[in-house]
């Protein structure tokens, strides 16, 4: 490095001395070229250093930029600093920087090189006293006495492909001196010959000058000047030529880190965290750390091919300069693979004692078909999962009745998880980190339920900058806010926040848009809202304390335009449907050390639900309900780990049925008889704690899990009500493969379940009533072929006891209205075969074959149950195409749902209506269901921003699905309500 | 959004079904009469006193010419939710169902045949008496007999003359005094089938003493308790105008028209319209009430645009209040549409009372059939 140049000094408008051009053709390849920075468009203020601030530095930062098409930069060298880590701080502002964008024509981006100044001035605080100027102020002379005086020159570096070439060259440049003798502009004049990179070579070398200052008589002065840069070969002391050193030489581990920086997702910025970055030549390579970042220390100068891999995203490589005495520091946006579901539905393989737990990863799960991207909605495509009709989000698992499902959001049950209509679930993608499906033979940490349980798990990792999101199809929109939470002057953050709102609009613009021959105004379409969010705190490593709010708000109905015109007064009026819930919760995860964990969830809330039923009656429920979840897990000696926690729950609750004409004599038996006002309330509290206590043994490294548990709840209304019960639950599961490729698992298990409010309290109830009762067995294996390619098998037995059955033969004596006295049985088998990502294309097939039976007393006849639908099945396959494009595809075939048949009909002719004659209950089924839905997504990565478009196609062949069997008025005519026709849902989703 | 409005619209369009209703599924409705059926059934007086009779008769509307020669077989017991009379008699099973509550069947254990009544022919006399419902009568503390019991009145009108069914009745008693059982099972074989292929109907007659108990002092347009009457419907009146606000014209039980003639009808009230009453309530207050009556509407030829009308709401703006509002009704399309169009009007008071009435319209030049 000993390019030597000649200077040539000469005042303001002093014509540059004729250029030698030695040169000759262009080169090869193409070499940098200094291009007029284009104007800032944002820049976040660079952080002042605290060194800085403490040594009272001040001064300009000289960075040399490349700037993408977009006007981001890419990459940011510091040519000059004052020192005290100004550099640095600058660096950094600048990776965040965005320019107006860069005209298109010239040479290509890469090659384009900007210099861009920075000035740090000091706080006044920081500034130390300037001591009083004794005198008069001095008297600018009307001339230059002095010119600029240069103090400190560095020589430029000669661009290799012109040293081998031969070529020599000329710069011109036009230096800005300030009257402090620092450089304030370096403008480049003349090159020749071009396209060899002397231009940026020179510059450089020139913004590094240090100059006294011009004075005119005693006053310094800021001066223009030229200089003219020389490179001639035959003025260079040859030295051992640059090269590349090989693999594992020359790296000084305990040298300064002069490559460093940041490798980001593209479009989302969204830092990436653990990916290998590869200095090619070396064979050295580091790991980004939990922001992204990686530096190296000790590269010896040279020009190096430097790989990123990360999985899911496609390999980026770049070659990077190395100079001797600099830093470079760089920003990578690496795009997104464009695959399709990727880690949609994962076993989870660190632990394995649920036999049956199905968690699901976020990400772009959202990309699935037919579920608007809804990443909760693709529970229904699992194995076990019967799909509701009109796919209304009703969670119907292995045969059971949707009430003996819960929805939980971080271990707290909620009276919902899907809005009205099914369309979306209450809680916006960005809050959720993994949904966990159990459809049965759970553990001991679950009960109140026969069924299912679903449970889904809010964020707690956040990324290291702001990130938003603006999504909106034809249903709704929705916005949200993510950051980190950080301590003044640390870069770690000690948590994070999430923030989001959603709300559909459905209501709003479906009456603007619908042809005027369609009269809408009857009906109050379904409208949702949801406000949510989060925030995390990690005080250490050892606790996290975090705070959970959500509220969500649904309603729906129909308006009658005149509540008179109708003959039946139960069809009158206003039918409207609300409901409303919120919840806080307070978590606090803790471990003392690695042995011993702990979770505890603080969480209250308020249920609030009212049905407008026409005149004829209104219904509000109220509930104020606090939880409390304790989850304790500790690791007695290695082979078992006992995991103990309580579960308990408490409620204030009151309901009123305010019935506004009500036969109140007959009990609603005589549509002829006198109507009075009737109203039916009750308020009450109710307790219902409950312990769980379950050991995992692991024996046999591992390769035997067994997980015997026992919960114990208790439910109880003062005065009203009381169960205990004890439920003991076993797990196991075995893998005989020592390669670990083959498991077979099962559990056995009793399961309560409290019934119904209104079914037990005085008012409406049997306080009399017990808990129904299931007695569940599984067995089953799993097999993993290959890496991505497994195959699950399942099989399942339940038994019902004790069902609350409704006895209409009881209406005069309302303790005889319900009764324990249904029994059913449900058996089945699912087969879940998954393809992980395989050539961009994955995806699964989930069967399900089952029976699902009831009798509704010991003697009674056996029938079907009402979601009994022996025949599920599910394919759901995604494949990533060229150009961020992917396509994805499900088709369902799922059994009809039995129905009972209208055999007759008696005509009432005091309510002018036809009463039909009921065959053999579900002793017919409505024609099956199938349909195909396809989802094209196109990601359209900006560095800063990424947008995704999406055309999510519902029923594409447009299928006729019968849902639900209609009658005419006297029920000899009948036809099918069939579901939705082709529905194309168009949307974007916009994150920064 | 201009540029969205079509395909949106298109889109809105096969939503829209969904949500409109299940007008659009095309199937038949209550105000077109494509087949006989019974519309109504009056009793006649509408509430009677334990021991009293009323007499009950049928609208049976048809959809073209004459009146089918149908027969009708009339049966009458004690309401099944009130627990007792008609012990366990299942009304489905009564009238040829198949199922109903068969949970709830007991018939034969406690069947008491006294306890039925039946009749065969256009008319059927009830009277309230009986064991059962004097037993259940019984039971009632005294203020409750002012609302009474319901008793369950069925007309199941068969495919055989009134004469062949009563022969049948005959021969079904005599059988039952011989022990013939053979005659026994073949008439039940032939009534069952009948039954199951007939035409059926139910309502319920109120039995009450309204002078079990005695009112407080009300402003009212009565001042005592009274059984419910029959409502009177006196007529169609036929409007000019659209918005029904002319006087308008009395119709008659024919009326020339023009094919898809557009006639706007009202019905006539009268004073005894709209009844009032009283009732003491289950709070032992007594309320002034008044009826709401209803009015359904049915045709075999042309269109009505309401199944239902009902008395105008005195906050309705767009109706003179308390008077009946107006349903237009539209003439076939065809000018040679001979046979007649039949209109039927069935006034329901919400508490039993039943009026009917019929009109015939005929295209203006049709031909003489």
């Amino acid at each position: 490095m000993a390019d030597r140049g000649l200077i040539a000094l000469g005042l303001l408008l002093l014509i540059a001395a004729p250029t030698a051009v030695w040169g000759a053709d262009l080169p090869d390849a193409p070499a940098p070229v200094v291009m007029p920075t284009p104007d800032v468009l944002d820049l976040p203020p660079p952080a002042y250093p605290q060194a800085a601030l403490d040594a009272a530095i001040e001064g300009a930062v000289v960075l040399l930029l490349q700037i993408d098409g977009d006007g981001v930069p890419t990459q940011v060298d510091v040519v000059r600093e004052p020192g005290g880590g100004l550099g640095e701080a600058a660096a950094n502002a600048l990776l965040n920087a965005v320019f107006d964008s860069p005209p298109a024509e010239g040479p290509d981006h890469g090659m384009r090189r900007y210099f861009h100044v920075v000035r740090f001035v000091l706080p006044e605080e920081h500034r130390p006293p300037v001591p009083e100027p004794e005198g008069p102020e001095p008297e600018m002379a009307d001339e230059l006495t002095q010119l600029p005086v240069l103090t400190s020159q560095v020589a430029a570096h000669y661009p290799e492909a012109a040293k081998e070439a031969g070529v020599q060259a000329q710069v011109t440049l036009e230096l800005e001196v300030s009257d402090t003798g620092t450089l304030d502009a370096v403008t480049l004049l003349d090159e020749q010959p071009p396209g060899w990179g002397f231009g940026v070579e020179a510059s450089r070398a020139a913004w590094q000058f240090a100059f006294e200052p011009a004075f005119a008589g005693p006053v310094p002065v800021p001066v223009r000047i030229t200089y003219t840069y020389r490179f001639e070969l035959e003025e260079v002391v040859v030295e051992a030529p640059v090269e590349t050193p090989d693999a594992g030489e020359a790296i000084d581990h305990e040298g300064p880190v002069n490559l460093s920086g940041v490798v980001r997702e593209r479009g989302t910025r969204k830092p990436l965290v653990g990916v290998d970055v590869i200095i090619e030549e070396l064979e050295h390579s580091t790991v980004t750390d939990d922001y992204g970042s990686f530096a190296f220390r000790g590269i010896p100068a040279g020009i190096y091919r430097l790989l990123v891999a990360a999985p899911g995203y496609e390999k980026f490589e770049t070659e990077e300069d190395v100079v001797a005495g600099e830093a470079t520091s760089v920003i990578y946006f690496v795009r997104e693979t464009p695959t399709g579901i990727n880690e949609t539905v994962v076993r989870v393989k660190a632990e394995k004692k649920e036999v049956t737990k199905r968690s699901i990863s976020i990400e772009t799960i959202e990309r699935i078909p037919g579920t608007f991207g809804d990443p909760v909605k693709v529970v229904q495509n699992l194995p076990g999962v019967a799909r509701s009709p009109f796919d209304f989000g009703l969670l119907i698992v292995r045969g059971s009745a949707p009430e003996d499902s819960g929805a939980h959001i971080d271990g707290i049950r909620v009276p919902q998880l899907f809005h009205f209509g099914g369309f979306r679930s209450v809680l916006t993608p960005v809050m959720l980190e993994s949904v966990d499906f159990y459809p049965g033979g759970f553990g001991p940490a679950f009960g109140r339920l026969t069924g299912g349980v679903l449970d889904v798990r809010t964020r707690n990792d956040y990324e290291d900058t702001i990130h938003g999101l603006v999504q909106a199809d034809l249903l709704d929109a929705s916005a949200a806010i993510t950051g980190p939470i950080k301590k003044k002057g640390q870069r770690e953050p000690i948590g994070g926040f999430v923030i989001a709102a959603r709300r559909s609009y459905l209501d709003l613009i479906l009456p603007l848009l619908a042809p005027s021959s369609v009269d809408l105004g009857g009906i109050i379409l379904p409208q949702w809202t949801d406000l949510q969010g989060k925030l995390t705190l990690r005080p250490n490593a050892n606790h996290r304390l975090s705070v959970l709010a959500y509220w969500s708000q649904d309603r729906a109905g129909a308006r009658s335009a005149d509540p008179a015109s109708a003959n039946n007064e139960a069809t009158q009026g206003d039918f409207l449907f609300r409901n409303d819930f919120w919840r806080v919760g307070l978590g606090w995860k803790a471990k003392a050390d690695d042995r011993a964990r702990s979770e505890l969830t603080v969480s209250f809330g308020q249920d609030l639900a009212r049905f407008d039923i026409g005149s004829f009656a209104k219904v509000d429920i109220d509930t104020f309900i606090v939880q409390i979840r304790e989850d304790a897990e500790i690791d007695l000696i290695p082979e078992l780990t006992l995991r103990f926690g309580a579960d308990i729950i408490a409620s204030a609750f009151g309901f009123e049925f305010d019935f506004q004409n009500f036969n109140v004599r007959g009990f609603g038996d005589d549509p002829t008889a006198e109507k009075e006002a009737f109203n039916l309330s009750q308020r009450d509290f109710a307790f219902g704690p409950a312990a769980f206590v379950e050991g995992r043994f692991k024996l046999a490294d591992e390769r035997i899990q067994l997980v015997p548990g026992l919960r114990f709840d208790v439910y109880w209304v003062p005065g009203n009500f009381d169960i205990a019960t004890l439920d003991p639950r076993f797990q196991w599961r075995i893998t005989p493969d020592p390669k670990r490729l083959l498991d077979i698992k099962g559990s056995v298990g009793l399961y309560h379940q409290n019934p119904q409010v209104f079914e037990i309290v005085e008012a409406t109830g049997n306080v009399d009533l017990q808990a129904e009762e299931s007695i569940q067995v599984t067995a089953g294996a799993e097999v993993r072929f290959t890496e991505f390619f497994s195959l699950d098998v399942q099989g399942f037995y339940k038994r019902l006891d004790k069902l609350v059955t409704f006895n209409a033969g009881g209406a005069g004596d309302r303790s005889e209205l319900w009764q324990n006295n249904g029994e059913g049985q449900i058996y089945g088998a699912e087969v879940f075969l998954r393809l992980q990502r395989w050539n961009n294309l994955e995806g699964w097939i989930a069967l399900t074959l089952q029976r699902s039976q009831r009798q509704d007393c010991p003697d009674c006849d056996p029938y079907w149950f009402d979601y009994d639908q022996p025949v599920i099945f599910d394919v759901v396959l995604s494949y990533g195409l060229p150009y961020g494009f992917r396509i994805g595809a499900r088709w369902r075939y799922v059994s009809g749902n039995p129905e009972t048949p209208i055999v007759g009909s008696i005509y009432d002719a005091d309510t002018n209506n036809y009463l039909p004659l009921q065959g053999d209950e579900n002793s017919d089924r409505l024609p099956d269901f199938h349909a195909l839905d396809i989802r094209i997504d196109k990601d359209i990565n900006f560095r800063r921003w990424k947008l995704t478009v999406y055309l999510d196609l519902m029923n594409a062949y447009n299928r006729q699905n019968p849902e639900s069997r209609v009658h005419n008025f006297d029920y000899t005519e009948n036809t099918f309500l069939v579901g939705l026709p082709i529905l194309p849902n168009l949307g974007f989703k916009a994150q920064f | 959004m201009p540029s969205l409005r079509r395909p949106l619209s298109a889109l809105l369009a096969l939503l829209l079904p969904l949500l409109a209703g299940c007008d659009v599924l095309y199937m038949t409705s209550a105000k077109q009469v494509v087949r006989p059926r019974i519309v109504g059934i009056r009793a006649t007086p509408a509430e009677i006193g334990l021991g009293e009779s009323t007499v009950l008769d049928a609208l049976l509307v048809h959809p073209q010419g004459e009146r089918p020669a149908l027969g009708a077989v009339w049966f009458a017991c004690l309401e099944s939710g009130n627990a007792r009379g008609c012990a366990g008699l299942d009304f489905g099973s009564l009238l040829g169902g198949d199922g109903g509550d068969d949970d709830d069947s007991a018939a034969g254990e406690d069947f008491d045949a006294g306890d039925l009544q039946f009749g065969v022919g256009d008319e059927f006399t009830y009277t309230a008496e009986g064991r059962f419902i004097e037993d259940a009568w019984a039971e009632l503390e005294p203020e409750d007999r002012v609302e009474g019991l319901s008793v369950l009145i069925s007309v199941n009108y068969v495919h055989a003359t009134n004469d062949e069914l009563q022969t049948m009745i005959l021969d079904l008693a005599a059988a039952s005094q011989s022990g013939d059982q053979e005659t026994l099972d073949r008439i039940g074989d032939r009534f069952a089938e009948l039954l199951g292929d007939g035409i059926n109907a139910a309502r319920r007659v109120v039995v009450s003493d309204k002078s079990a108990d005695q009112p407080e002092p009300v402003a009212c347009g009565v001042s005592e308790l009274l059984p419910n009457h029959n409502p009177t419907l006196p007529g169609l009146v036929l409007h000019t105008s659209e918005d029904g606000l002319d006087e308008g014209y009395p119709m008659g039980a024919l009326t020339f028209g023009q094919p898809e003639e557009e006639l706007w009808l009202r019905p006539r009230l009268d004073e005894a319209a709209r009844e009032a009453y009283l009732y003491i309530n289950l709070d032992g207050e007594t309320e002034c009430r008044q009826e709401t009556p209803y009015f359904a509407w049915m045709s075999n030829a042309g269109s009505l645009d309401d199944g239902n009308t009902f008395i105008a709401d005195p906050l309705d703006l767009d109706e003179l209040a308390n008077r009946a509002k107006s349903n237009r009704f539209t003439l076939p399309n065809r000018k040679d549409f001979q046979r007649p169009v039949d209109l039927w009007i069935v006034m329901r008071d919400r508490r039993g009372g039943v009026a009917f009435g019929h009109w015939s319209f005929r295209m203006a030049d049709a031909p003489t059939p």
